[in-house]
């Protein structure tokens, strides 16, 4: 049993995590919703972020990248809307199955939380005037490191809130700092989880250099942008190893092999990792980005087990109680391959180079 | 209850949930509206092959992408978020009952992505009927965003059949998910007409703009039968207590709907400033202001709609704190804090009283209050509340002004969030200062009366009590000065002969030091305000001054003195609630006086309005209603009716109180409409008073053990009978006027008590009219039944009344032998017992009824032998053990 001393009081961790009412439909299933949007999500999120400093580092450094890489700098308005479209379904399907835990670590942590949205808008707008300069040698630069450090203290937040909603055991510092101004900076493996963000976000927008010069049939960027993943990612194994060292000891040796299940999937991902820096040295687009591709899946399941077992002794997803609403689960069914097709053609339509364009 | 609470005094959660919700609804509206303007009017350009249109589309759709998808979306997951922090418990309730429909919404919020951004970025590239396509793609998507958004908006307005089923679908489609979806397809296609001015004026071509500028005004008008009709449909599905509680009573939504509706006037009446020639940079300046006005008008409906649910936040199911209606009943009995996850304090204690207050205030309170913030702050609220007045307030929260959620916890919880909000943030004192004690003895002697030779009795009583007077005439008054006495003469022999005016002549005389109220109170400066009359100073509405003569009532058959400005306040300075007056009996013929008698005229300020509404007494720390007592009452009552009696008192036009609310006792009709004064007085602080003993009686009513007064002074209250065993608790009682008066407000008000018999059977009556009669428990005119109970069977009419009854000779009136009502004789009073046993102790040398053990002598001169005026009169007097010495018995 945990419990902390607050004011001369001892609380019982049991009382403060409790399960939510009947989820209406399949708790795997809706995880399952929760982490494919969240890694499209992530995915865009990581293109921003690495973009946004790659093209700070560019201010200081003017030939360290090509000049097809302007492009991102001029999309990424239209990477912001896809992104916090993508975070939609993903803090939904987040809230039905997390909700207890998500909305209190949200609250402990609220002052910062809440800053996130100005401080989205800010840099959703500067995105726009940064493209709207994209063309001109130095496009708005003070307004490029501003817009890169406004998404790192938001991806920062962001990784709180999600360490913090696995950590109940840290939640006892509401008793004494009630203001939303807690961070949950006393957790080690927070910076080295935030570290590996920023570096996979690196080797994203790395790899998006690689696979845009290979589109723009310029050799130049496409080696740029690999040789960059290879050598972020290399980096990213070092940030994985000191992420794993971090974690409690118990969870650590589960990952490494004390859970089967856990582990299998663990070691999967090393050996995609390992494929996709094989390949990427190599300057094989194809099979760096299918690697990399199935190592961020794999990553993915890392990721809910890693949350699985720090709440493993607090809250555990299979022992909710599930009531579920199939009838309207079909409705969504049919309304997302509506979407989805409607989506299709008009980008088919849109994007063709006869279809309905103008001449 | 389940969560944490964000403590942000300030700004609380409530309100930024309000100020993301405003701004995010006003551009998410704009968002749908937009995108039928903007298919139709590219339509239009293709239509018409008018390339200025088309070029004014394509600029106002970068203005249209540059609101909508960074403000109207980031702000969209803002509200997300903030409503998780300020209500999770009714987040993860939507958001677990509406999954599905939340990611059908997300669907088409991606469909409207996807299309605008082609829409915007390939404008120029794709073909007019593929442009076309995409932008009612775009329409369609953004309006099937609303639809599925609104029907989970309106869920929380009314659930309808979810209450009873849970299924999502009854709760999607519910009573106003329509009627709101057309109100709000209206209201975004007025936002797109307005934000269609804005982008004419900086972004179109000049010689397109009076073209377009009268286009988009039309927008505005074929919004308005949208808005208009669907409104209505809109409000009739509001529940009809909301109605009732939120539409008449909250002062907030009222304040909205003036907002609403002068802001609909300012934009349709501003939108035809567009349509004549004026100088462009007015013409800019007015689109601003415009837009203004429409966030405004959304920021007032979306307003009425939030609180239009009030109590709860999913009406009928959650209350607006996140607390389940179900689980009312056992935090009540078990304890708020005990079942509160979050919460330091698990139980109330003295040690952590201001803790496990300021805990309650998080959970229950700060939702919607903030402590010294922008809005709904708590302190000023407060700031006329005393720590009772505090604890009474949250003992009837949400009974009569049902949009505020009732306390939910039990008593010492109360307390404890009282305490929090009164001695923590107010810094006031738990206890206001007692009255000051002031009762002594003083002396008074009766006249003298020799049985043998004296052939004349006055018997002078006073129909009341007591008379209680208000004293704060400055900003109200509900009981002016005016005290009545009534006597008899009776000429004494075996047949006793009543006098009238024709023969004899009644002189009545105050004490010395009562003979100028006018220096003590106002009421003579603002009479005039009161009856639109000016009263000379010390004389009553009557006429009559401290000094003066008796006339005859020649239906009743005695002599009547009314209305006598008498007053506790004597000019020494002291309190003395039971002045004497001297009163003669001269013969009309000779001039002699043919007997003298005294007797005390009850006359009181002692209401403890101040041990609620704050202010402290106004009389020497004695009596009375201080002027902040006065202002915090009528602050209170502008607050809660919508009256505005403190400006109007500050104006130097005071209220009273009768004129609205109907009263027998002062001849008042009132208004139709308003319950009777006492029904409104007993019926709206039954609601809030903690107590149903006694103690709820004197908080108000002069006979606090502790006060100056002591009004209740008879042979009842020695036997150990309390108020509350005549005239019932506060409940049956409020109940009982309530039932009578039978106004809209009266069935709110009787909602909530709790009397000790069922409402249905409890007997309606008119205040001062019916009353408990004495046989109710006396039958016979026997010694009462120990189960006897004298409420709930009340006179008939006037002529039932104690006060007004007569004998069986229908000639002597009760008072006569047993004093007046709440001091019958032998009446214990604290000023001594002679003050109001003057006349037993005149004619019969004892306190005793006039009569009592065999005394007939004192009218008859002899022992009469039959019971004439009433059964059992001829016996000895049974409470002789509480008689104080024998010598009152001689």
């Amino acid at each position: 049993m945990t419990f902390f001393r607050g004011s001369s009081k001892i609380f019982y961790m049991e009382n403060l995590v409790f399960y939510p009412e009947k989820l209406p439909f399949y708790s795997s299933f809706l995880i399952f919703l929760e982490h494919t949007f969240f890694l499209l999500h992530i995915l865009l999120i990581n293109l921003i972020l690495g973009w946004s400093m790659f093209f700070a580092y560019q201010q200081l450094k003017e030939d360290f990248l090509p000049e097809t890489a302007r492009l991102f700098l001029k999309k990424k308005p239209i990477l912001f809307a896809l992104a916090i479209n993508m975070a939609i379904p993903a803090l939904l399907f987040l809230q039905v199955v997390y909700g207890p835990l998500f909305f209190t670590s949200s609250i402990i942590l609220a002052t910062y939380w809440m800053l996130i949205i100005p401080s989205v808008i800010l840099v959703y707008y500067l995105s726009y005037l940064i493209s709207k300069k994209s063309s001109s040698q130095k496009p708005f630069k003070p307004f490029i490191f501003i817009q890169a450090f406004i998404l790192l203290y938001i991806v920062f937040i962001l990784i709180s809130n999600l360490t913090l909603l696995e950590n109940p055991e840290k939640w006892h510092v509401y008793f004494a700092n009630r203001k939303g101004t807690y961070l949950p900076l006393d957790i080690p493996y927070l910076y080295f989880k935030y570290l590996h963000f920023l570096v996979g976000s690196l080797a994203v927008s790395g790899l998006s250099l690689g696979i845009l010069g290979h589109y723009k049939n310029d050799k130049m960027c496409l080696i740029k942008g690999l040789n960059l993943f290879f050598y972020l990612t290399l980096l990213q194994i070092g940030v994985g190893i000191a992420f794993l060292l971090s974690l409690p000891s118990e969870i650590r040796g589960l990952f490494l092999g004390n859970d089967p299940k856990v582990a299998f999937f663990f070691y999967l991902s090393i050996v995609c990792v390992i494929g996709s820096l094989y390949f990427s040295k190599k300057h094989h687009l194809k099979l760096t980005t299918s690697f990399f591709i199935l190592t961020l899946i794999f990553m993915v399941v890392n990721r809910f087990n890693l949350r699985a077992l720090q709440l493993s002794s607090y809250y555990q997803t299979e022992l909710l109680q599930v009531s579920p609403q199939m009838d309207v689960f079909l409705v969504f069914l049919l309304f997302l391959g509506l979407g989805i097709v409607t989506v299709y053609y008009f980008l088919k339509n849109s994007f063709s180079k006869q279809g309905e364009r103008k001449v | 209850m389940n969560y944490p609470v964000w403590e942000t005094y300030f700004i609380n959660p409530g309100l930024w949930v309000a100020i993301i919700a405003v701004f995010h609804v006003f551009i998410s509206h704009f968002a749908v509206g937009g995108g039928i303007f903007l298919w139709y009017t590219d339509r239009l350009s293709v239509l018409t092959n008018d390339q200025d249109l088309r070029e004014f589309v394509r600029k106002h759709t970068w203005f249209f992408l540059l609101i909508t998808m960074v403000l109207g979306g980031v702000s969209g997951v803002g509200i997300w978020f903030i409503i998780g922090i300020a209500s999770p418990e009714a987040t993860s309730i939507l958001i677990n009952q509406f999954v599905f429909f939340w990611a059908i919404e997300w669907v088409f919020f991606f469909v409207e992505i996807v299309a605008l951004l082609i829409y915007h970025y390939k404008f120029d590239e794709l073909s007019d009927k593929l442009r076309l396509r995409v932008a009612l793609l775009y329409a369609i998507s953004a309006w099937m965003s609303l639809f599925v958004i609104n029907g989970i908006i309106c869920f929380m307005l009314t659930p309808g059949k979810w209450l009873e089923t849970r299924n999502p679908w009854h709760g999607f489609f519910n009573p106003s998910s329509f009627p709101s979806l057309f109100f709000r397809t209206g209201i975004s296609l007025m936002l797109a007409g307005i934000f269609g001015i804005f982008s004419t004026l900086f972004f179109s071509p000049k010689e397109k703009r009076p073209f377009l500028l009268k286009y988009n005004v039309k927008w505005l008008y074929v919004a308005f039968p949208f808005i208009f009709f669907s409104s209505i449909w809109y409000f009739l599905t509001v529940p009809e207590l909301s109605k009732l509680f939120n539409f008449l009573f909250n002062r907030q939504v009222l304040m909205a709907k003036k907002v609403l509706y002068v802001s609909s006037a300012l934009i349709y009446l501003i939108s035809l400033a567009f349509l004549v020639k004026v100088n462009p940079g007015l013409q800019r300046l007015l689109a601003f202001l415009l837009l203004f006005i429409g966030l405004l008008w959304l920021g007032s409906f979306e307003h009425i709609r939030e609180y239009a649910r009030r109590p709860y936040v999913i009406y009928g199911y959650l209350y607006s704190f996140g607390i389940r209606v179900e689980e009312e009943k056992k935090l009540n009995s078990e304890g708020f804090l005990k079942h509160a996850r979050w919460a330091m304090v698990k139980e109330v204690t003295e040690d952590n009283k201001i803790l496990a207050g300021r805990e309650i205030f998080n959970l229950q309170c700060l939702s919607c209050h903030t402590i010294k913030g922008l809005r709904n702050d708590v302190v000023e609220k407060a700031r006329g509340f005393t720590y009772f007045g505090m604890v009474s307030q949250l003992y009837g929260q949400g009974k009569v002004l049902g949009y505020m959620p009732k306390f939910i916890g039990t008593e010492k919880e109360r307390e404890a969030l009282a305490a929090f909000i009164v001695k923590e943030l107010l810094r006031k004192p738990e206890n206001p200062p007692e009255l000051k004690p002031v009762i002594r003895e003083l002396k008074t002697q009766p006249f003298t009366f020799d049985p043998q030779k004296d052939q004349y009795v006055i018997f002078v009583f006073s129909p009341l009590g007591m008379k209680c007077v208000t004293d704060a005439d400055r900003w109200f008054s509900f009981l002016y000065p005016g005290s009545t006495f009534e006597a008899l003469v009776i000429k004494r022999g075996p047949k006793p002969e009543m006098l009238d005016n024709t023969k004899v002549q009644l002189v009545y005389k105050v004490e010395p030091g009562f003979e100028t109220p006018s220096k003590h109170v106002l009421f003579w400066d603002y009479a005039t305000e009161f009856f639109n009359q000016t009263i000379p100073k010390d004389l009553g509405l009557t006429g009559k001054g401290l000094n003066g003569t008796f006339d005859w009532d020649e239906k009743r058959k005695i002599f009547i003195a009314k209305g006598i400005p008498v007053l506790p306040y004597k000019n020494d300075g002291t309190y003395n609630p039971y002045p004497v007056f001297e009163i003669e009996a001269v013969d009309k013929v000779s001039g002699k006086v043919l007997q003298r008698t005294k007797a005390v005229s009850p006359v009181a300020t002692e209401f403890r309005c101040y041990v609620c509404h704050e202010g402290g007494p106004r009389w020497n720390g004695v009596a009375g209603i201080s002027d902040q007592t006065a202002i915090n009452i009528l602050k209170a009552h502008d607050k809660n009716h919508q009256t505005n009696f403190y400006k109007s008192a500050l104006q130097g036009k005071p209220v009273f109180c009768q004129k609205c609310h109907a009263d027998f006792i002062v001849g008042s009709e009132g208004i139709k409409g308003h319950n009777s004064f006492s029904a409104a007085m007993h019926g709206w602080h039954a609601n809030y008073m903690p107590y149903k003993d006694e103690k709820a009686c004197y908080l108000c009513h002069p006979d606090h053990p502790k006060g100056n007064t002591k009004c209740y002074r008879d042979i009842h209250k020695k036997l150990g009978l309390e108020c509350v065993d005549c005239h019932g608790n506060i409940d049956l009682h409020a109940t009982s006027l309530l039932k009578k008066t039978n106004t809209k407000t009266s069935k709110f008000l009787l909602a909530h008590l709790n009397p000790p018999i069922p409402k249905d059977q409890i007997t309606p009556r008119k205040p001062w009219v019916q009353q408990p009669d004495c046989l109710n428990c006396h039958k016979g005119f026997q010694k009462p039944a120990q189960e006897a109970k004298g409420y709930n069977n009340w006179t008939e009419d006037v002529s039932g009344l104690f006060r007004v009854r007569k004998d069986n000779t229908q000639k002597l009136p009760c008072l006569v032998c047993h004093g007046s009502p709440h001091a019958l004789y032998p009446a214990f009073n604290p000023y001594g017992m002679g003050r109001d046993n003057l006349q037993p102790l005149q004619y019969q040398k004892n306190i005793l009824p006039i009569g009592a053990n065999l005394k007939c002598e004192v009218c008859h001169v002899k022992k009469m032998k039959i019971p004439f005026h009433h059964p059992n009169l001829i016996r000895t007097f049974r409470n002789t053990n509480l008689l104080p010495s024998k010598k009152a018995l001689e």
